[in-house]
């Protein structure tokens, strides 16, 4: 024994001690290669509502990530004794913690709403700065700040307050329609708790679909479309409801001079379920009822219904079930000596989504939702004598979804967030039903037309950050679309960068490729919901658009302002439009009541949409609000439109300026104020008329000779005419008073405060001059809305 | 008769409830709204255009150009005599040849006409048109006419059946069809024309009247080189004379296709006269320098003899 030890004393002595030397360093490595997970759920205090995209990081680095659209989290960091995390959101107080991690830990947060809007605190954090984010063409609006910007008659409307920001505009005064970077109305996805909303107007788009009061985020985003958003081409709206305060039971609500409104929302078992109900109701026709001739009996409401239900199962699994229903109704009854006429339009969107959160382990989280919607509309007209025999039309137009979605959000690393998933929606289309019965011919028709569609798309796609400068989000997303005939496949490569080339100065670059399957065939005028939805079939093919972006994107964090100047380009190809001529309502001849086929009644083209927009833009503060400019170009070109030259879209908007303004002196009062300006619509308007003879040949001898039509009138060129610009001032001022069951806010408001008259439409009319005893020709300009003030009640309990 | 009235009693009657409904959404919508005259602040252009209007066929007696001016929607409307144009200078050329038409005796009727034996209108050929007037407004156009190779009509038929009205009474409807083959491989346009010729029985001339068709357009797009067919009815009523033999013709003009683009887009337009919904309509013209039609057509004609 002695001896083996004394045969190598020095040697392995000093062998010894870099082996564990070695072993040492080695397990220390080892040790400080392990990584860790910290995840869990971000809420707000009291209401216990997740809260979407709130920044966790650490403290003086890029390291971080975001929740998402359920609240979760999760950071995989290498251990430390120490660890500093910080979660800071708009709007809110942030938290700071001071961890250890030395294995996977759970830790839910708790932000504390930051009522006040102090700035004190703001400086000593960090906010959302634009510059780390790698999404570009993305609009946020705090939906506290939509609540305090005057709007027409009170009503407050989030599309309305979209259309207020650079890139977006507005079609004709008082529509809440959308059109994004030069694409219509059809062209936005418009989500609402993961469910497609189809028509987003009530009353021809002068009222909004969307109660304010119980949203909870809206979103916007116009290009650099990540591979998880498909199905249209120019924008994504992403809405997204309050689940219900998981606590105490709240109210808010709101009379106004046109409607009001109500939200309930409390706990079915403290902290573990919740529920929320809100509604609201137009009394116009009630308003208009003095006013009506006798005999007659026309109207016009809407009401709308939400109601959310959430189940908290624990950390792993979460339910959710949302349902919307909201109706329109105008009708018009009129009493004759010998029978009476019930005409009408009818309207309305119903859906309904059954959400099912799991997370696999606190990398890995994953949604599974299961979709209704349903919109329809109906134009109806009887003619009915004394013994209830005559006459009925019916007109049904309509579409119903149902869908299926899965996304898996896989976090493994702070450089790398991984998305996939898929979205798959059979839709029923019945582009037009016509029942027509005739007691007085005996005539009975009904044609009911159902086209049926699977709607498909599977994405993949990753942010990925391969050093702290730089930030990628690349991702291809492949949808499918089985038609009754044909199928179409269409890969769609996406692809978002982001370099910073200081701290609060990034350069941005995007690529998006989309493909549209559902189309919307709108009127050339006023949008109304006559506007129907079809599909792509054998012989209309699928819309698609190849859109680049580049911008810049700087913070001002001392000035608390954020700066965004961004260009883009975009082709769109496949278009869809109406023919000349064409008109909604699908009847070429009464008597044989046969129908159009709306395939016959359209044609396809191109579109070119490019321009610039800049956004100066400040989301909370004592004075916030923003200043956006946008210049654009919008130009289309049919074969079988305009003589197959190009021309520029209706809502082709030379200039656009919007500023809004907010000031919040002190909790009790809040003053607003909102001017916009915006070129002119492009319209087609008759430039003369003259008398165009037909031929009419003959099969006697001599040939042909001129047959007399009407006086024809001559355009001169598709939407070759420039209406008027369009600015308007609106202000309004809230008075706040906190009381002891909750708080409540008088608001009056002026919209066109200087009573510009805006152009909504025009039109020929010829009049006699009696001093020059001679015909003539006017041009005549119709406005809608002189300065209207209005005055609303709202509470808060 | 009856027949005819019911079904245009409902026509109407269906149109004035969508258009009644129209009206009162409109009112509805614009309820607090204000109507302005503009005429004075707008960019449109007020200045009369020159319409220029003729078609040729080797078939004229006499070739036809009417010439007329356009009505500015804004500003005062001329009269009659102020926008008649009496002075322009009309010529048609061919291959180096050139005829002057002269301005029409009857006035009112902005015809001006000329001997179409000066300048033959053959097919396969391209014709020029120049309109000047003193005031330097100058209006071209050219157009080629359509030879009528390979386009043959055929299977003329008449047919009748016993139709009843709603109120019980017989009446024979009688159909005329007939079908014409397309000339393959070149682009082909059509306008059919049907005619009754019969002797009337009081004054014993023969009378033409022609068959009503509101269809009778066609293009050979995705139908080239194949047969059309086309029918045409009429209607003959107990106790309406119907003297036999009478003559039942077929007129085909093969046209080109500014004149086709031309007769659709009329007809467009007032088909959807007066519609709000309907999207706004612009008339076909071929010419430059003013607004107008200048096509070429070509007819081939077939009889029907009714025993």
């Amino acid at each position: 024994m002695q001896k083996r030890l004394k045969l190598a004393p020095a040697f392995s002595r000093r062998f010894l001690f870099t082996f564990l030397l070695l072993l040492g360093s080695s397990s220390l490595t080892l040790y400080a290669q392990t990584k860790y997970t910290i995840s869990g759920y971000i809420r707000e205090q009291g209401s216990g509502e997740l809260l979407i995209g709130v920044s966790t990081y650490l403290p003086g680095t890029s390291t971080g990530t975001a929740s998402n659209t359920y609240g979760f989290y999760s950071l995989t960091l290498p251990a430390a004794d120490s660890l500093t995390l910080a979660f800071s959101y708009v709007g809110y107080k942030p938290e700071i913690r001071r961890i250890s991690l030395r294995q996977n830990l759970v830790l839910n947060i708790n932000l504390e709403a930051n009522a006040s809007l102090q700035e004190v605190e703001i400086k000593a954090s960090r906010q959302e700065k634009v510059t780390e984010s790698v999404q570009m063409s993305n609009i946020e609006i705090p939906v506290a700040q939509i609540k305090n910007i005057p709007m027409l008659l009170g009503e407050k409307d989030v599309l309305k307050v979209l259309q207020l920001m650079p890139g977006v505009q507005k079609g004709s005064e008082g529509n809440s329609g959308v059109y994004v970077r030069g694409g219509g109305p059809d062209q936005n996805l418009i989500i609402l708790d993961d469910a497609t909303v189809y028509n987003a107007s009530h009353l021809f788009g002068f009222f909004s679909l969307f109660n304010g009061d119980a949203l909870k985020s809206v979103e916007l985003t116009k290009g650099g479309f990540p591979a998880r958003y498909g199905g249209r081409l120019s924008s994504v709206i992403e809405l997204n409801m309050k689940e219900g305060n998981k606590e105490k039971v709240h109210g808010e609500g709101g009379v106004g001079l046109l409607s009001s409104r109500l939200v309930l929302e409390g706990p079915l078992k403290k902290g573990v379920s919740s529920f929320l109900i809100s509604g609201r109701r137009t009394y116009a026709d009630l308003l208009a009822m003095p006013f009506m001739p006798k005999d007659v009996k026309a109207g016009y409401y809407f009401y709308d219904l939400n109601t959310k239900f959430n189940y908290d199962f624990g950390r792993k699994n979460k339910l959710y079930v949302s349902g919307y229903f909201g109706q329109d109704r105008f009708y018009v009854k009129e009493k004759y000596d010998d029978g009476q006429t019930n005409t009408g339009i009818d309207w309305g969107n119903a859906t309904g989504t059954l959400r099912w959160n799991h997370l696999f382990n606190n990398q890995l989280f994953s949604n599974a939702s299961f979709i209704f919607s349903n919109y329809q509309f109906n134009i109806y007209s009887a003619d009915k004598d004394k013994e209830n025999k005559g006459f009925t039309l019916d007109y049904l137009s309509g579409i119903r979804d149902i869908g299926v979605k899965y996304d898996l959000d896989y976090l493994p690393n702070p450089q790398h967030s991984i998305r996939a998933g898929i979205l798959s929606t059979y839709h029923r289309f019945k582009p037009s039903a016509l029942v027509v019965q005739d007691t007085d011919i005996d005539q009975y028709r009904s044609e009911v037309e159902h086209i049926d569609v699977l709607e498909t798309g599977v994405y993949a796609e990753d942010t990925y950050k391969p050093f702290s400068r730089m930030r990628l989000n690349g991702g291809m997303r492949l949808s499918y679309f089985a038609a009754e005939k044909k199928n179409y496949f269409r890969p769609e490569p996406r692809l978002a960068a982001s370099y910073n080339l200081s701290e609060d100065l990034a350069l941005k670059a995007s690529y998006a490729s989309m493909n549209q399957y559902v189309h919307l065939l709108s009127n050339t005028g006023i949008g109304l919901p006559t506007d129907l939805w079809v599909p792509s079939t054998s012989r209309i093919a699928p819309q698609k658009s190849r859109q680049v972006a580049l911008g810049l994107a700087k913070d001002l964090p001392r000035q608390n302002l954020t700066l965004t100047v961004e260009g883009y380009y975009k082709k769109s190809d496949d278009i869809i439009g109406y023919k000349e001529g064409a008109s909604f309502l699908l009847i070429d001849d009464p008597e044989s009541v046969e129908t159009v086929s709306w395939e016959n009644n359209i044609t396809t083209g191109q579109a070119w949409s490019y321009g610039a927009e800049m956004l100066l833009q400040r989301k909370f503060g004592k004075l916030s609000g923003w200043l956006g400019y946008t210049l654009s170009w919008t130009q289309l070109q049919f074969d079988s439109l305009n003589f197959g030259k190009k021309y520029y879209a209706r809502y082709d908007r030379r200039h656009d300026i919007s500023v809004v303004g907010i000031y919040t002196p002190n909790p009790r009062i809040t003053l607003s104020g909102t001017w916009v300006y915006g070129t002119g619509n492009a319209v087609t308007l008759p430039q003369s008329t003259y008398d165009a003879p037909i031929n009419q040949p003959s099969s006697a001898a001599g040939g042909g000779y001129f047959q007399n039509s009407s006086g024809v009138a001559h355009y001169g060129g598709k939407n070759a005419f420039r209406m008027a610009a369009y600015h308007r001032f609106d202000i309004g001022i809230q008075f706040h008073k906190k009381k002891s069951w909750g708080e409540r806010t008088w608001e009056i408001s002026l919209y066109n405060a200087y009573s510009r008259k805006n152009p909504f439409y025009y039109y020929l009319a010829e009049e006699y001059n009696p001093d020059t005893r001679k015909s003539e020709g006017k041009v005549k300009q119709i406005s809608l809305f002189p300065i209207l003030p209005s005055f609303s009640y709202s509470f808060k309990f | 008769m009856t027949f005819l009235f019911r079904s245009f009693r409902h026509h109407y009657k269906k149109l004035t409830a969508v258009f009644r409904l129209a009206v009162w959404l409109c009112l509805f919508a614009a309820l607090p709204a204000c109507e302005k005259d503009i005429s004075s602040s707008v960019t449109i252009d007020t200045e009369p255009q020159l319409v220029v209007s003729a078609f040729i066929s080797p078939q004229d007696s006499v070739l036809q150009v009417k010439v007329s001016q356009s009505r500015p929607v804004i500003g005062i409307y001329p009269t009659g005599e102020e926008a008649e144009i009496t002075n322009a200078t009309v010529k048609l050329s061919q291959g180096g040849r050139t005829i002057t038409f002269t301005y029409s005796a009857t006035p009112g009727r902005w015809i001006y006409e000329a001997d179409p034996t000066s300048l033959p209108i053959l097919p396969g050929q391209t014709y020029t048109l120049v309109v000047t007037t003193p005031d330097g407004h100058q209006v071209t156009a050219a157009c080629t006419v359509p030879t009528v190779e390979g386009v043959t009509i055929s299977d003329l038929k008449l047919s009748a059946r016993k139709a009843t009205m709603s109120d019980g009474h017989e009446y024979d409807e009688h159909t005329f069809s007939y079908k014409w083959q397309d000339a393959p491989g070149v682009e082909n346009f059509y306008q059919t024309l049907t005619e009754k010729e019969s002797k009337d029985p009081q004054t014993n001339n023969l009378v033409r009247y022609q068959l009503y068709n509101n269809d009778d357009l066609f293009t050979d797009e995705r139908k080239d080189g194949q047969t059309f067919a086309a029918s045409e009815r009429y209607q003959v009523f107990p106790g309406q004379p119907n003297p036999k033999p009478y003559n039942l013709h077929v007129c085909l003009a093969v046209t080109d296709r500014a004149y086709y683009l031309y007769h659709q887009s009329i007809k467009k337009q007032q088909e959807t006269n007066g519609n709000p919904f309907a999207e706004p309509v612009l008339i076909y013209s071929n010419v430059t320098g003013g607004i107008g039609i200048f096509s070429a057509y070509n007819q081939i004609k077939a009889t029907l003899k009714v025993e």
